[in-house]
């Protein structure tokens, strides 16, 4: 009798796979046999499928039904390959026209009624699919706004199996259904969290504005109350506007985390602050089936922000290395590699001790010297080697809160934007466009030494061992980055300075 | 007679009309052993067929062929060779299944599914 074929996508990571769904239908007793390497939800796919066809008036015929999900040996995980199922069972049936259902990639998960249900990881498969040359994909009525964001291939969105059957040739009356919508998006309030908010911190002001200039990470120290979260939760604000390719990434991240993706690609950096409970799998990413994004996955191209980083388990913070070096995530398991973005800028807060009052005024610390030298330790020595900015945030005093910053975040985001062109026209040449992220290669370069009388003072802590190599290199970064804020064009002794304050504020 | 029954009766009587229209010589039927029942032996060409008919009177309850189940067909084929080695046919025997949606009023429906396993 009829076979048929059809095209879905598999997700692993951010990379989407063609997986081209066979189905044949033989003289036999009535069977379904599914085969290809599904897993125990892609199983239950036969069920849900043969009640969703009887409910949509075009009954699975009464035969040995095999579909074969190949390649065989790639995983596939979920629900959304029920649509290219179906569809795939009607066109061997003849009910729908075989060769309108090969042309067509189909994604979707089937209700017992029939009707289409939307599916996370929309968006990077349907660019999967144009990747591959596909020129059309039906999703579920209820993403068709997450397909339509990718240029450049034809996205139907249908509610219910029957309208896709009638799409593709089945002579059924059509028959209204209403649609099952996907997790609505929340509305995109305002930012209302602005800069000059802040207040009487003009230092830790000026150190946000140097992170988002540079895209270093940072990490605060100071007692509670002293406005930290406060100050991390202004950095996104200070960002500019994401690169399309950038805003591509951060929205695939979402619709793979199941998050509401909506009508329109991110524009903004996105801010994640993971509770200090997350297990590793949640601050990067796993699970044994379907390996999903992490809070540093989603983070990517914005802010991660570690509120009390020493209480994270240290096995747990320890696994942003990897990303912190690499700028992506590599997540392995038994049966493949996901690789997420993983350029996020980090952000740690964290007491100087557990009682949180030392070195604020009056002095009123219970901590014994040991258990506060034993906290900070918690932070591994090469997680912290990564931050460039590492400052201490002071308690606000009456006098100093008198003093209002008063930079508003719209006025220090242009700051910003100058200084990233700046940066970006200095680096045109190299791979990079951010300070944060030059090599020591690069710092160290004829073309780019500084005059010995400016480097004077990190050379004599060089000497004397104040300063390692890498961390004379992150001074010198963070130093380029100021110099760009203020429009000049090479770091000045002054620069060099504050740069050497913004690192060493936290070893005292 | 109870419905079910006759149901039953009706359909096969329909089946054999269809088999022999389609070139099929009935050979026995109705063949009982302490076991079970075969409904339909006929002969088709060179081959012996043992056939199953299913009937239901609409499709409520699904399709008829769907009661043909694992376990049913490994009793048929059971059946299939104690009739054999009863009767001295020593080649193998087909198995044919009937499907026959027979409402009250209207249409009939015959689905023959030749050869399953």
């Amino acid at each position: 009798m009829g076979l048929a074929r059809t095209r879905a996508v598999s997700m692993v990571g951010m990379r989407g796979s063609m997986v081209e769904i066979e189905a044949d239908l033989s003289s036999n007793l009535p069977g379904f046999v599914l085969i290809g390497l599904p897993d125990a939800a892609l199983g239950e796919a036969k069920d849900r499928v043969r009640s969703a066809a009887a409910n949509s008036g075009c009954p699975l015929p009464p035969r040995k039904i095999t579909v074969n999900l190949s390649p065989a040996a790639l995983p596939k995980h979920g629900s959304s390959f029920d649509l290219a199922i179906a569809v795939a069972v009607l066109g061997a049936s003849g009910e729908c026209d075989a060769r309108s259902v090969g042309r067509v990639v189909h994604l979707g998960e089937l209700g017992l009624d029939g009707r289409v249900r939307p599916v996370p990881g929309i968006l990077p498969s349907v660019l999967a699919a144009r990747r591959c040359g596909f020129e059309r994909v039906m999703v579920p009525a209820g993403n068709l706004a997450e397909a339509a964001l990718v240029p450049g291939i034809e996205a139907i969105g249908v509610a219910s199996l029957r309208e896709a059957a009638i799409r593709h040739g089945a002579e059924l009356e059509p028959v209204r259904v209403e649609m099952i919508p996907a997790a609505a998006a929340e509305p995109s309030v305002q930012d209302d969290r602005d800069l000059a908010d802040v207040v009487g911190n003009a230092e830790a002001v000026d150190a946000m504005l140097v992170a988002a200039a540079g895209g270093h990470h940072a990490f605060l120290l100071g007692p509670p109350g002293a406005g930290k979260t406060m100050l991390a939760s202004r950095l996104p604000g200070l960002l500019p506007d994401l690169t399309p390719e950038a805003a591509i990434e951060v929205s695939s991240v979402r619709s793979l985390a199941g998050l509401p993706v909506g009508d329109a690609l991110a524009s903004r950096p996105p801010f994640e602050a993971p509770h200090h409970t997350a297990s590793a799998a949640a601050l990067i990413g796993g699970g044994s089936g379907v390996i999903r994004p992490g809070a540093a996955a989603r983070a990517a191209h914005g802010v991660l922000f570690l509120d009390e980083a020493p209480e994270y388990p240290r096995s747990v913070l320890d696994t942003l290395r990897q990303p912190l070096e690499s700028g992506s995530i590599e997540i392995h398991r038994a049966g493949a590699v996901a690789t997420f973005p993983g350029q996020f800028q980090l952000v740690l807060a964290a007491n100087p001790c557990p009682c949180g009052q030392f070195g604020s005024t009056g002095n009123s610390c219970t901590c014994p010297p040991n258990t506060r030298r034993r906290y900070l330790a918690r932070l591994s020595g090469p997680l912290l080697d990564r931050v460039d900015i590492q400052l201490s945030v002071p308690r606000v005093t009456a006098a100093r809160s008198l003093r209002s910053g008063g930079l508003s975040t719209a006025a220090a985001r242009a700051r910003v934007t100058d200084a990233r062109g700046a940066a970006a026209a200095r680096l045109r040449s190299t791979p990079w466009r951010t300070n944060a992220r030059v090599s020591g290669a690069w710092l160290r370069s004829t073309r780019h030494t500084l005059a010995p009388g400016v480097t004077r003072p990190l050379d004599r802590a060089l000497e004397t061992g104040g300063l390692t190599m890498r961390g004379y290199e992150r001074v010198l970064r963070v130093a380029w980055t100021i110099a760009d804020l203020e429009g000049v064009s090479t770091p000045t002794a002054a620069h060099i300075g504050k740069a050497l304050y913004l690192r060493k504020a936290t070893a005292a | 007679m109870p419905h079910k029954d006759e149901l039953g009766r009706r359909g096969e009587a329909l089946a054999v009309d269809h088999l022999t229209a389609t070139g099929f010589e009935i050979i026995e039927r109705n063949w009982r052993s302490a076991r079970g029942e075969l409904d339909i032996i006929a002969r088709d060409g060179a081959e012996v067929v043992v056939v199953e008919v299913k009937t239901r009177s609409n499709l409520s309850r699904g399709n008829p062929l769907d009661a043909i189940t694992g376990p049913k067909l490994a009793r048929l084929r059971r059946l299939a060779r104690e009739w054999a080695s009863e009767h001295g046919h020593p080649a193998a025997v087909r198995i044919d299944a009937i499907g026959i949606v027979a409402p009250t009023h209207g249409l009939v429906e015959i689905d023959h599914v030749r050869g399953v396993f």
